[in-house]
């Protein structure tokens, strides 16, 4: 069970995102200490960490807050938004270029949904594949300059809140076609090939604004 | 029972205990000696059947459940046994391990005895008021491959009903990126019924933002300054503010969730009640 929010406005801070993890470990403590659900169901903390919603260092301080206090994983579900979709030569540290003002770096994406206690569990909306080929480059930077590939968690898909919601045009893969084209990109290149274990789908509460 | 009947029994003996030692030795280096497993290079996306597929997946005899848990902490240690690993993955992969070995050893120590208790009453939800007015500055309602939002201006209309117009341009991620549009979100009080719908600006308009509201009409003004007009209660782009075009129809009134029991509408009883 994910436990999750986003790198989205003012409120993203180092002590918020202590407090996050304050609230993950109090609910698996409970977990734990009661009927014995830790067996069967786990929490972890989450974030729907997207590269346009806020600044490398804001995000960065969010999740070094958990950090400060975690005893669970931290998944990102968030995306790669702009990201190189091809697999970048050694040494090259791919831009991500988000808007004509904002840009990210390959490290730093690798670093807030990998690195310590991160787990990459990223949306895979896009229709077209260009959600898992960012996320395929990711696995193979990991590979070329760090070593060893990031294994990821899973895809996450959103077909069912586009249907509650509407609105959606290329953005709405069914979970049934954005884990297999994730589970693809990965595989076709022998660095970066692993089985992912889940998938995952989001539905919109009504209280959007 | 003489010595040499005796001495035929301990081998006897010996034999039977050494091959039932045998077995699990030969099991064991059965598997201490299997070539690792190999990740298949796909040739087409067809091999993945996605979650919600059927497929027929052979299941080793005797397999013992592995909690997902379990098979990271393999992932993370099999890695972390890499020659080429840089100090910061090193120390990465050291601290995923030493988290999946604590989850592990906990679920460990408790037993597969929880039991499934009756579901919890829900809370009633309680109506809280919904933000009106201009609001500037983007949100977290849409991705940012979906769509990129300037600003945001909410009110109640007619028959309560609450409408949310987002302003902005669409996201990279889709048909026309760039492109400028406008969201509009309508929902009852209660937020059970609700209509979202997308309204493009013509092609070759940027961004679009709320500038101005003058009673039922939205002025907005796009990235090369462009002023566009809306009419509310139309849901429409109008040349001006003089155009007035027919209104959307009201959203229907909310019905409560049906329940279990008979719909009180009809009559419980099989016999049609005799007239007066």
């Amino acid at each position: 069970m994910v436990i999750g929010t986003n790198n989205y406005g003012g409120l993203v801070t180092s002590q918020n995102g202590s407090v996050w993890a304050t609230m993950v470990n109090s609910v698996n403590d409970w977990l734990i200490h009661n009927n014995n659900y830790f067996y069967r169901v786990k929490a972890v903390g989450g974030s729907d960490m997207e590269l346009g919603y806020n600044n490398y260092n804001t995000t960065l301080n969010w999740v070094t807050g958990y950090e400060s206090t975690n005893l669970y994983a931290l998944h990102d579900f968030g995306d790669a938004h702009g990201c190189p979709t091809e697999r970048e030569p050694v040494g090259i540290n791919g831009l991500c270029q988000v808007s004509e003002t904002v840009t990210w770096y390959q490290s730093q994406v690798w670093n807030i949904s990998y690195n310590n206690s991160r787990e990459a569990f990223p949306l895979i909306y896009n229709t077209r594949g260009t959600n898992a080929k960012q996320w395929y480059s990711l696995s193979a930077f990991s590979y070329v300059n760090h070593g060893a590939h990031m294994p990821i968690f899973g895809a996450v898909t959103e077909m069912q809140a586009c249907l509650d919601r509407g609105g959606c045009v290329e953005i709405d893969n069914t979970p049934a076609m954005g884990y297999p084209q994730l589970q693809y990109w990965l595989n076709q290149d022998p660095d970066t090939a692993h089985d992912l274990m889940w998938s995952t789908d989001f539905r919109h509460h009504s209280d959007m604004q | 029972m003489n010595d040499k009947q005796l001495t035929v029994k301990f081998v006897i003996l010996i034999v039977v205990f050494g091959a039932l030692l045998l077995i699990p030795i030969g099991i064991f280096a059965q598997y201490a000696t299997a070539e690792p497993r190999v990740q298949a290079t796909p040739t087409s996306e067809a091999l993945y059947p996605g979650p919600g597929t059927s497929a027929i997946i052979p299941v080793p005899a005797m397999s013992t459940h592995v909690s997902p848990e379990t098979e990271r902490l393999q992932t993370y240690t099999e890695l972390l046994n890499g020659k080429e690993l840089d100090e910061e993955m090193r120390h990465s992969l050291q601290t995923k391990v030493a988290i999946y070995s604590r989850v592990v050893t906990q679920q460990a120590m408790i037993k597969n005895t929880a039991v499934i208790k009756s579901f919890p009453t829900q809370l009633p939800m309680t109506d809280v008021p919904l933000p009106t007015g201009l609001r500037e500055g983007g949100t977290s309602d849409f991705h940012t491959g979906e769509a990129i939002i300037k600003n945001i201006w909410a009110q109640y209309v007619n028959n309560n009903e609450h409408i949310v117009v987002y302003a902005g341009e669409l996201g990279s991620q889709t048909e026309y990126p760039g492109r400028g549009v406008l969201f509009i979100l309508r929902r009852t009080p209660d937020k059970r019924v609700r209509s979202f719908n997308r309204y493009l600006l013509p092609e070759g308009t940027g961004w679009v933002r709320i500038t101005e509201i003058k009673g039922d009409y939205l002025v907005l003004s796009s990235k090369d300054d462009k002023i566009f007009y809306f009419y509310v209660p139309g849901q429409q782009f109008v040349s001006s503010m003089k155009d007035v075009v027919s209104t959307v129809t009201p959203l229907p009134t909310a019905r409560p969730f049906p329940t279990l029991g008979f719909p009180l509408e009809k009559t419980l009883s099989p016999y049609p009640n005799p007239g007066p």
